[in-house]
């Protein structure tokens, strides 16, 4: 299945962001959550996990989630949902007290595309709540061991995942380790996903906007990327997971972007785990700030162009088996 | 079936909880309704006057109520706890359960009632002595529902519909199967179907009991609202701002066409047909309650507009006037009187 378009008529965004924080067992997830749910942000936040039980905090509110996922039956071999959050978080948006915020904390070997599909998959919820950001804790000391990992034919390593996934990835436990270390590190999450931005907490001590309200706006600048990394060709063909990003000159054509948006997800969505874009479309006085998952996309308004601003359209893609060639061919042919 | 040309909706009385009124139901003989809401107020009300008795609260919200056919009542909630109150009585016997209380239904023929919670159905008798507990299914049980003989009871989840025979629980229990989220367990008066609305966007409506399959799919988002009309004969489906209806007879409505019936201007959250007169009314997140004169192709034969979406609807037993809930909190009471 693939879903969204890129429509230039949305409309100015009043939903409730979602944090997903993600990250392995011993990343410090659970001291992230105290500590956001300790510090006085003047936000109201809604945390659902699922070890500590029901309970209220001050302005918070936890609740506890057993994991349940859904396979959709519409023959598409990557969309799974999270059933619990759709029942959860759609009693949640029901009540009158309304959230800021919600974070929503993975066990430390949940792949993250289930947790996000469900925000693009349930209109209830995509119509209440946008995913603001994947958020995957980092443990620096232990990260390099679990994505060197060698998993079985078939079988993914959910570290890999997790950090391919992330918008955000925070650094943890960077005080066990030397400086040298935390760059060797750096450098090998950057081959994997050379957008996300990379903060450090110690002691789960993070500036929380880093993590809450990353939003749209960070994902332009996320995408100004490195141009060293727009000409990039030493992984073509890589069956490892890596990060391909694309720049064009120019304005992109609305139907042709996206049908082949739509052919290129459908058919490719199983190997390209995140999608990311700020588009130049005819005809449109502000910037498109597209997202997908797996094989579902989603787009939304963003900064206005300047009145003489050269147009240009940036796509960032993660996954294996990516095609730069391919990709940047398909994507200039989309140019109106 | 009546002959209603028009009928018009008067405001009887209305009240005012806390939070979202999660359910609103008219006990067996119409005198007094019951109400929760996602506050965890759950209160009878005198169907007359809407004078308030408080029930025992459920902490983070109602989320079901049933009545039996001879007044006993059970009211389940976030705080994983079923109240079971026998006829007339104020003091409920509590049963503490270890997940939220999503579900509850009363047996048409014995005073059983079947709690879904967490992955487990539970079946209860009325004073709280636990008669079963179903459990392990492949997710939580969004829904429960009984056969019209009261001998098989059926939960609906992930995976399909699971049914049990209380009398004989050691029995190997049959599952319709679908890989899909079930989300609502309806059989058909008459007994011949049972319908599920599912997070794929499909209905399947299940024989009874050869389970033979039938599935109308392609609609535009999952099915949470279905009614049967009193005959059986027809399924009202909304989805999400349209009222399609599938006609039962003879062979089936596989491979026809359904009626439509448009008017609501936002999802629709609630349906209700009243087993009087065979009216369908709707509910939506457009504040409007519509009543439907099916299977006639027109629009509603009555309108009323609600200041909040309406998010709980059901007829009266006598069929002259509609409770309906809303999501900022209020209940209320419509007149329906036929010109």
């Amino acid at each position: 299945m693939t879903t969204g378009t890129i429509d230039p008529e949305a409309t100015t965004d009043d939903r409730v962001p979602v944090t997903v924080l993600t990250g392995f067992l011993g990343s410090g997830k659970t001291t992230m959550v105290n500590y956001v749910l300790r510090e006085q942000h003047g936000k109201r936040i809604a945390v659902i996990e699922n070890e500590f039980g029901e309970i209220g905090i001050d302005d918070a509110l936890v609740l506890d989630a057993e994991e349940e996922i859904f396979e959709m039956n519409n023959g598409c071999i990557c969309c799974t949902v999270r059933g619990d959050l759709i029942r959860i978080l759609g009693n949640l948006l029901r009540r009158r007290d309304r959230f800021d915020h919600i974070l929503i904390e993975t066990t430390g070997l949940a792949d993250p595309a289930p947790v996000a599909q469900t925000f693009f998959v349930d209109d209830e919820l995509a119509a209440r709540v946008r995913l603001d950001a994947i958020v995957t804790l980092v443990d620096a000391k232990h990260v390099v061991a679990h994505l060197d990992e060698v998993k079985p034919d078939g079988v993914e390593n959910e570290a890999v995942e997790q950090v391919a996934f992330a918008d955000r990835l925070v650094l943890t436990k960077t005080d066990l380790v030397d400086d040298d270390t935390v760059r060797s590190v750096v450098e090998r999450l950057r081959s994997i996903n050379a957008v996300a931005d990379i903060t450090t907490a110690t002691k789960g001590v993070v500036d929380l906007d880093a993590v809450l309200d990353v939003g749209a706006f960070d994902l332009e600048r996320a995408i100004d990327l490195d141009p060293a990394f727009l000409t990039d060709t030493d992984h073509q063909h890589d069956e490892t997971v890596t990060s391909v990003g694309i720049e064009v000159t120019g304005e992109l054509d609305g139907p042709k972007l996206n049908e082949w948006l739509g052919h290129l997800l459908s058919t490719k969505g199983v190997d390209i785990f995140r999608s990311k874009g700020i588009l130049a479309i005819a005809g449109e006085d502000v910037r498109h700030v597209f997202q997908g998952v797996h094989m579902l996309f989603d787009s939304e308004p963003g900064q206005p162009w300047a009145p003489e601003e050269q147009r240009t359209s940036r796509m960032v893609f993660i996954g294996r088996n990516l095609d730069r060639h391919e990709l940047t061919t398909s994507l200039q042919a989309c140019l109106a | 079936m009546s002959t209603t040309r028009s009928l018009e909706l008067t405001p009887r009385w209305s009240t005012a909880f806390e939070d979202y009124l999660t359910v609103a139901r008219f006990g067996p003989d119409g005198s007094r309704l019951a109400a929760g809401s996602l506050s965890g107020e759950a209160a009878l009300l005198d169907a007359e006057t809407g004078h308030r008795s408080a029930l025992a609260p459920h902490e983070m919200g109602v989320l079901d109520l049933s009545w039996s056919g001879d007044g006993h009542l059970a009211v389940g909630g976030q705080d994983n706890t079923v109240r079971l109150y026998a006829a007339g009585s104020l003091q409920p016997v509590t049963l503490e359960l270890d997940r939220w209380v999503t579900s509850v239904a009363w047996s048409p023929s014995a005073p059983q009632v079947a709690v879904a919670y967490g992955r487990s159905l539970g079946v209860a008798r009325v004073d709280g002595s636990s008669a079963l507990s179903f459990d392990d299914h492949p997710s939580t049980v969004e829904a429960v529902g009984w056969s019209i003989d009261g001998t098989r009871v059926g939960a609906a989840c992930y995976g399909g519909l699971h049914w049990y025979q209380p009398a004989e629980p050691e029995a190997t229990g049959r599952v319709f199967a679908w890989k899909g989220s079930m989300l609502s367990l309806d059989v058909a008066p008459g007994g011949r179907w049972v319908a599920s609305g599912c997070q794929d966007a499909s209905v399947h409506v299940w024989r009874l009991w050869s389970g033979e399959d039938l599935q109308m799919a392609g609609y535009p988002t999952k099915i949470t609202e279905l009614a049967w009309d009193p005959t059986g004969r027809y399924l009202a489906v909304a989805n999400p701002d349209e009222i399609t209806l599938w006609d039962f007879a003879g062979k089936g409505p596989q491979g026809t066409t359904p009626l439509t019936l448009a008017g609501h201007e936002g999802s629709i959250h609630c349906l209700a047909y009243c087993p009087r007169t065979g009216l369908l009314a709707s509910g939506g997140a457009d504040g409007l309650v519509a009543v439907w004169q099916p299977p006639k192709r027109s629009g509603p034969v009555a309108a009323f507009d609600h200041d909040a979406e309406v998010v709980s609807l059901q007829w009266h037993p006598d069929g002259g006037a509609l409770v309906t809930g809303c999501a900022d909190g209020t209940v209320r009471v419509l007149d329906a009187t036929a010109h």
